[in-house]
């Protein structure tokens, strides 16, 4: 479903161009989580970043579905396709948890009341219970927070959930929560699911592992494939 | 969507919405109500402007004092008699220096005398002018005290003389030959002192005028000021009239003396201007324009042949605007304005005769007709305007202070006069101060504006405090919003383009709020500040006339005391408010639209990375 080939991206600032992807080359298939581990700075996110279409490679290509990245919309493309879930769940602060949620929605223009039955599903589906709904985000704990921002990303309606480090604020218990919720996207709705992280645990529930070592990617594990 | 979403995130923050709306309304309540007063201030000051005028007039002060001995036959004695000595003259070129700054540049005005056989002239009682008579004593007497002597002929002057006896001493002489009842003496005479001596009842003493001889000298002048020679030397007081003695060069000085004395009764003055309130009794409203109107400047600057002339002149002889009045100049006084020898009621006293240096009568030198613009008229009680004076461009006169000048003096209050900006006398006297003359006297006239100026420089002050703590803290708020509300918004702006918002719709989610909080706060800061600097107008300045008594709207004719100025209409004050208004609103829209749109030229990946790093 995604597949990247010699994908390099370099960062290029005023005292130093630096490459942060070199040369990746991988297939992304649905229906299975993928976790990237690697060190800091060894380029994971920045490749999940491309993957989201957050940004262009520098050199090589990204189709998603048979398209190149380059030659689609990404706006659309990050609106209907991917979405992305964040270790500081980047929900926004002055929308309650409902809106969170109905937020791609409605950018979709989804009418109001579908909008919002959808959301109460996948609220319900991510296990926050009604009273949380009308809160903000503020006021929820940092796992009930991760959960309303996967139903967010899962709300928008596209295939593809890119999570970079979504259990890096989380306690063991929150964050087997996210990784059940993370794995069931995948394995009962067809997801493409990939996770940055540097969480062993993660790494281990995940179907197929990466490593991301100075830029450079490689398959460490896919038991997808056995 | 996008907009409700970007409002009902604002109205979850009131506290911070509210504070913003109150400081943005804040502002513009200042700026509006700043710029209010400034606005009126500066019309304010245009209005004074063309109200007011500063002139000075300028005299020189003697450098010395002379001193000379005369002796008074009333006391019998040597007096001191003083009079004031000049170093230079100085000419009014050297008004012209470094610094100065004129409206009208500096102008000493001669008056000219029209020879005018023609017309009527308010006058005919030159009573202390001089008489060339020839008279007898009523007995031999020594004239060294009033004795009584018989005017046997009239040859020039005041003819009513003719026959009358009159006291007679020459005042001045310690040593003044007999005058004998058989004869005939012939003298240029006028009144000096009052009668004196054994002749006068004591119950009338001091009662009757005295006549005095005055030597028949000439006095012209060349245009720098220096005395012509008179040919005749030696010349006494007064002279028997033997047989024969209009034949001699000094009987020849007396008949030409009587022309001249006649000639007298038929002048009218003529000063040229560059401005008709240059001239101290207009500028001070004793004298106005009653019908026509006053030269204009362009007439003034190209010497057109027009004229003001007195209300006397004008029905005295049939004249009205746009009549020609034919001028004849025949001499020039430097010396004094009109005034001085021609009384606006009729008459006059004259220290000279219109003769030239030769003896002989001065002829006309110069001739034009002039169109009457304007006739004028003296309040009741009033002085400074010559009997039948009339008003002409200085440039009109093609022979300026070069022909026939019986009388030079120095610059003084009534004939030298200058136009600077109203609120520059302080500017001028320093840089004049510079210059190191000190004996020039320049005294300024402004009708109050340096009092009003005051007053208005606090304004100007108060409003442009105003304007620019309004101003500034507009700018400073502007900033912070931009800060707070599109800066510090990145990671926000960043998830929604994550999430799939366009470049566009991101911009409206971010400034929806921003706008209508603008919108809204410089709305209400437009109206406050309306209704404040209505207010303001209402209390300080509804009332506000100023007295335009001494203001060139009384001495070009409105003839008005007090006019109110209407500097400020709720029309202007809306305008200027919403101007206000719309300046805030829109340079917050345009700063922060600008910033937002360099946010969002950014991928939503260095975004977030950028809020990241700033947070």
């Amino acid at each position: 479903m995604i597949k990247i080939e010699n994908v390099s991206y370099t960062y290029q600032s005023k005292y130093q161009t630096m490459k942060a992807v070199k040369n990746a080359t991988y297939s992304f298939e649905p229906g299975v989580m993928y976790a990237i581990t690697g060190r800091s700075g060894s380029g994971k996110s920045t490749l999940l970043s491309l993957l989201a279409g957050l940004d262009l490679p520098t050199s090589g290509t990204i189709c998603v579905d048979g398209e190149d990245i380059r030659s689609i919309n990404r706006d659309v493309y990050r609106m209907k396709k991917a979405s992305m879930i964040y270790q500081a769940f980047h929900l926004f602060p002055l929308l309650t948890v409902m809106e969170n949620v109905t937020f791609p929605m409605e950018i979709q223009k989804l009418p109001g009341n579908q909008a919002k039955e959808r959301a109460a599903s996948l609220l319900e589906k991510v296990g926050l219970k009604e009273d949380t709904w009308r809160k903000f985000p503020h006021m929820l704990s940092g796992g009930e927070q991760q959960r309303a921002a996967v139903a967010r990303a899962v709300a928008a309606g596209g295939r593809i959930i890119l999570a970079d480090e979504p259990t890096g604020n989380l306690d063991s218990e929150n964050e087997e929560v996210i990784i059940e919720l993370l794995k069931g996207l995948a394995h009962e709705d067809g997801f493409v699911v990939i996770v940055v992280t540097h969480n062993d645990t993660v790494a281990e529930a995940a179907d197929a592992v990466l490593k991301m070592s100075d830029g450079e990617l490689s398959e460490v594990r896919n038991d997808c494939k056995k | 969507m996008i907009v409700k979403n970007s409002l009902k995130q604002l109205s979850r923050t009131p506290l911070k919405t509210m504070s913003f709306l109150g400081l943005i309304t804040l502002a513009c309540t200042l700026l509006a109500v700043g710029a209010n007063l400034w606005v009126r201030n500066q019309n304010s000051r245009r209005n004074l402007e063309e109200l007011f005028m500063t002139i000075g007039t300028v005299e020189q002060k003697a450098s010395s004092v002379a001193q000379r001995t005369v002796w008074n036959a009333e006391i019998k004695d040597y007096e001191i008699r003083q009079s004031p000595e000049y170093a230079q003259i100085y000419p009014v070129s050297v008004l012209d220096f470094e610094g100065a700054e004129y409206i009208q540049e500096p102008e000493k005005r001669s008056y000219y005398a029209s020879y005018a056989p023609d017309y009527t002239l308010a006058g005919g009682n030159f009573s202390s002018a001089a008489t060339v008579v020839e008279f007898s004593p009523v007995e031999d007497c020594l004239p060294d005290e009033s004795v009584k002597i018989e005017i046997k002929k009239v040859i020039g002057g005041l003819e009513a003389m003719q026959g009358t006896r009159v006291f007679f001493c020459d005042h001045e002489n310690e040593n003044p030959e007999p005058l004998y009842a058989d004869r005939t003496y012939t003298a240029l005479i006028s009144i000096g002192n009052w009668a004196h001596g054994s002749n006068i009842n004591p119950q009338d003493n001091g009662r009757e005028p005295e006549y005095s001889p005055l030597a028949p000298v000439t006095a012209q002048y060349n245009s720098d000021g220096t005395l012509m020679e008179d040919p005749l030397k030696d010349l006494q007081a007064y002279y028997e009239a033997t047989p024969g003695f209009y034949e001699t060069k000094i009987g020849k000085r007396y008949l030409s003396m009587g022309r001249a004395a006649d000639l007298l009764g038929k002048i009218f003055p003529v000063t040229g201007t560059n401005c008709t309130e240059l001239l101290q009794p207009f500028y001070d409203g004793d004298a106005y324009i009653m019908d026509g109107e006053d030269i204009s400047q362009e007439s003034y600057a190209a010497g057109n042949r027009e004229c003001l002339v007195s209300d006397v002149f004008a029905e005295n002889n049939g004249l009205g605007i746009g009549d020609d009045v034919t001028v004849r100049l025949c001499y020039t006084n430097a010396k004094y304005a009109a005034e001085m020898n021609f009384n606006y009621s009729g008459g006059g006293s004259y220290d000279f005769l219109p003769l030239d240096a030769e003896g002989e009568v001065v002829s006309v030198f110069e001739e034009a007709e002039y169109k009457i613009v304007g006739i004028y008229t003296m309040s009741p009680g009033t002085s400074g305007m010559g009997g039948n004076e009339m008003i002409v461009p200085m440039n009109s006169i093609e022979h300026q202070d070069q022909c026939n000048i019986v009388s030079y003096g120095p610059m003084n209050h009534q004939t030298t006069s200058f136009q600077i900006p109203n609120g520059t006398i302080e500017d001028y006297m320093r840089e004049w101060e510079k210059l190191g003359i000190t004996d020039l006297d320049i005294t300024f006239y402004d009708r109050g504006y340096s009092q009003l100026q005051a007053g208005m420089e606090n304004m100007r002050s108060v409003s442009l405090i105003l304007v620019l703590s309004g101003g500034g803290m507009g700018l400073a708020l502007i900033f912070l919003i931009n800060h707070l509300f599109v800066s510090s918004q990145k990671k926000k702006t960043a998830v929604e383009r994550c999430l799939g918002l366009s470049k566009r719709k991101s911009m409206l989610s971010l400034m929806a709020g921003i706008y209508l909080m603008l919108i809204v706060g410089n709305a209400a800061g437009g109206v406050l500040g309306y209704v404040l600097a209505q207010n303001i107008s209402a209390e300080h300045f509804e009332n506000e006339a100023y007295d335009l008594t001494y203001s060139n709207g009384n001495a070009l004719g409105s003839g008005g005391m007090e006019e109110d100025l209407e500097t400020d209409t709720p029309g202007r004050k809306a305008a200027v408010s919403v101007v206000c208004a719309g300046v805030l609103t829109l340079a917050g829209m345009g700063i922060m639209t600008a910033n937002a749109g360099r946010i969002l030229t950014a991928e939503p990946f260095q975004m977030l990375a950028e809020a990241r790093r700033e947070s």
